[in-house]
């Protein structure tokens, strides 16, 4: 094997796992927070991208600008989604995951009565390919895994040394002891919630110079962040990065070397995992 | 405890009332019914359903399906309609929503055969009807679908299948690029993990085998639907050294598949057998690397410069408000085909005499300055002559713009 073809495969995966990484963290964080599985993760993902493609292209805004315009305003329309889809279901498991169903399909089918089934464009901002000993590294994937190591510290330091993260780490642990100490759940379920979605968001606009953004790009991304939260472990950051990684290396060494297998090398890790240890790798709480 | 059943009375009402208010207001925006307007006393009503896609994945082919359709279908209706054997139809489409999906396709096929009474459906793709084959086989109904050709076969002479195969189209076009481009050894493909790849891959292969030893085939490189991110891909498929690449990807996927190919270093030919949407959105997908498509090959649905046959149908087509992409040129000849056969058959119910006429059938494409009769063939590869001929621009990049430079066929023995 070729040792730039080894080294390729390699940042591969290191850019891969910065995709991973922003989409599994807030998955992640919406688990240990609020206890559902959240199926309309990759709808958030989905909504990023979309905000970012209409304030480039429709109000002209610098892609630098609209994306984290475009966070906020998927954290924005997440509360809306936690305070009246999910808040009435008091964190039941199966309507829970119902809903998450329900507004999977909702949100795409609503989508793409307002934009389109075609797939929507922008400029590649970053258009450039820095050459490292043979190996290519695309300026523009080098920023996700910037951004996705930024915000994995920020949400780590923001979990560790600010009292609205040690909250939310609280409700993690016990919501009804939390809720004794004067902490309002709701609120801090609701703000935990709409910062993982943002995450998302984040994730979905980075991709979209680099891909493309149509109604339905959501759904195979959050299949992989249940594949990247269960190898992890439920409700752990660092499992979420580790999980990330690993599927990012599983994706890259695979459909490099083995074709198309690659694609089962994920579950069959995932199927592994959960017989052998079903909380994941770092099944602990935040 | 009384104040608050008493208030539970309240909220269900309130959401009754609201309910009702919405069935209410929802009928209320229902289009107005058209004025019933008696038709001409020979007129008749043929059904012709669609088993479309108007959400999922599949809806942009389904909508090309709907429009391009429609467009004829007023044509035809605007004349006083089509007449068969003496008695003139006026065509009233009936379209459903499979969602392209192949549980909901056979419910939708069981509606349109058994509730609608249609005689012939449309569909945009073989999955969809693939899943109403054997109903429709049964009730004798005729389906033109736009797929891909998986499911013809001397046991189902009512089925006929429409999307133009690699296996058909790849010999003419390899044939003109290695005049052109004699000194390339080495062929990969990247293609999508579906089920028709291995009919696309197959045809590419055999069509390069005939022309060794130019173009050897080193393999190919499958990725999954839904894929955004090609890296990984790209990064297997040069690990084969090829210095040409084939891609058959649908829809928009050409685009990262070029841009991350050029990233990583591929200065070889990109031929493109299945190119997606089409050249305006490939130029899009390419914004401010417009430089990563030039020499690249393409097989289009629209010859360059596009004839004005082409531009009218075009025109007529974003009239009706719909986005518009080259390959939606490609989803509108079902009624044309249907339109022909009812008249040479001179019959709308004995399908055995419909289904000898559309193979008989021979429509000219007016896109193409070389009027290729369109007609069905495959006698000898599926036992039937059910899979249409349909022909494609070979075409090149050069100085950035699209030239067409020769013809595919999509003629399979």
């Amino acid at each position: 094997m070729e040792f730039s073809l080894l080294m390729q495969v390699m940042v591969n995966t290191a850019m891969l796992t910065g995709v991973y990484v922003l989409i599994a963290v807030g998955l992640n964080l919406i688990f240990g927070i609020l206890k559902i599985i959240q199926f309309a993760h990759g709808q958030l993902y989905m909504m990023g991208a979309f905000m970012v493609y209409i304030l480039v292209t429709g109000l002209g805004l610098n892609f630098y600008l609209a994306l984290p315009v475009a966070a906020l305003i998927v954290g924005l329309a997440s509360l809306v989604i936690e305070r009246f889809f999910y808040r009435p279901l008091k964190g039941d498991v199966l309507p829970s995951l119902l809903m998450g169903v329900a507004l999977l399909v909702g949100l795409e089918g609503s989508f793409q009565l307002i934009f389109g089934a075609q797939e929507k464009y922008i400029e590649n901002p970053l258009p450039k390919v820095v050459k490292l000993f043979g190996v290519s590294v695309p300026e523009a994937r080098l920023l996700i895994l910037v951004v996705a190591i930024a915000s994995t510290i920020a949400v780590y330091l923001f979990l560790r040394r600010t009292k609205m993260g040690q909250a939310m780490r609280a409700l993690t642990q016990d919501p009804e002891a939390a809720s004794l100490q004067g902490i309002n759940v709701n609120q801090i379920r609701a703000i935990g919630f709409a910062i993982a979605s943002a995450l998302a968001g984040v994730a979905g606009g980075l991709m979209l110079p680099i891909a493309y953004v149509t109604p339905f790009i959501g759904s195979p991304m959050v299949i992989k962040a249940f594949l990247i939260v269960i190898l992890g472990g439920m409700g752990s950051l660092p499992g979420a990065v580790l999980g990330a990684f690993i599927l990012a290396a599983a994706d890259s060494f695979g459909f490099t070397f083995w074709g198309p297998v690659a694609a089962l090398i994920g579950y069959l890790l995932v199927i592994v995992m959960l017989i052998l240890r079903p909380r994941g790798l770092f099944g602990a709480s935040y | 405890m009384r104040r608050k059943g008493l208030s539970k009375l309240i909220v269900g009402v309130v959401l009754i009332a609201a309910l009702v208010a919405g069935l209410v207001l929802m009928g209320g925006c229902r289009p107005a019914a058209p004025e019933e307007v008696a038709p001409p006393e020979e007129a008749k009503v043929l059904k012709m359903g669609f088993a479309s896609c108007l959400t999922g994945t599949g809806a942009v082919w389904g909508i090309s399906l709907n429009v391009g359709n429609q467009i004829h279908i007023d044509r035809i209706n605007a004349e006083g309609g089509l007449l068969v054997g003496g008695t003139r139809y006026k065509i009233e489409p009936i379209i459903e929503d499979t969602r392209f999906e192949v549980p909901l396709s056979l419910t939708v096929g069981e509606k349109l055969i058994y509730q609608d009474k249609v005689k012939f459906i449309q569909t945009p793709g073989m999955p969809i009807g693939g899943a109403m084959q054997d109903i429709a086989h049964e009730n004798k109904v005729i389906i033109l679908e736009w797929g891909v050709p998986m499911c013809l076969g001397p046991e189902y002479p009512y089925y006929f299948s429409g999307m133009p195969s690699g296996a058909g189209l790849a010999s003419g076009f390899f044939k003109v690029i290695k005049e052109r481009e004699p000194e390339i050894k080495r062929i990969a493909r990247i293609g999508m993990n579906v089920s028709w790849e291995p009919t696309f891959a197959g045809g590419e292969r055999k069509a390069l085998e005939q022309l060794a030893p130019w173009g050897e085939w080193v393999g190919v490189v499958l990725y999954e639907p839904g894929t955004t991110d090609f890296t990984p891909i790209v990064t297997g498929v040069l690990a084969k050294n090829p210095d040409a690449i084939t891609t058959s990807a649908v829809g928009a996927d050409q685009g990262p598949i070029i841009r991350t190919l050029r990233e990583q270093g591929f200065t070889g030919k990109i031929i493109m057998v299945e190119s997606g949407y089409g050249l305006p959105e490939l130029f899009e997908m390419m914004k401010g690397h417009e430089e990563y498509l030039e020499g690249c090959y393409l097989l289009l649905h629209t010859w360059y410069p596009p004839t004005p046959e082409w531009l009218e149908f075009k025109e007529e087509f974003l009239a009706r408000g719909v986005e518009w992409h080259d390959s939606n040129y490609y989803y509108q000849w079902g009624t044309p085909i249907l339109a022909e056969a009812l008249k040479i058959a001179g019959t709308v119910d004995d399908a055995d005499r419909i289904a000898e006429a559309i193979e008989e059938l021979k429509i000219p494409n007016v896109g193409f300055p070389d009027v290729y009769p369109m007609h069905y063939c495959g006698l000898e590869t599926f036992g039937i002559a059910h899979h249409w001929a349909y022909p494609k621009a070979i075409t090149q990049i050069q100085n950035g713009e699209p030239v067409s430079i020769g013809m595919a066929y999509g003629e399979l023995p």
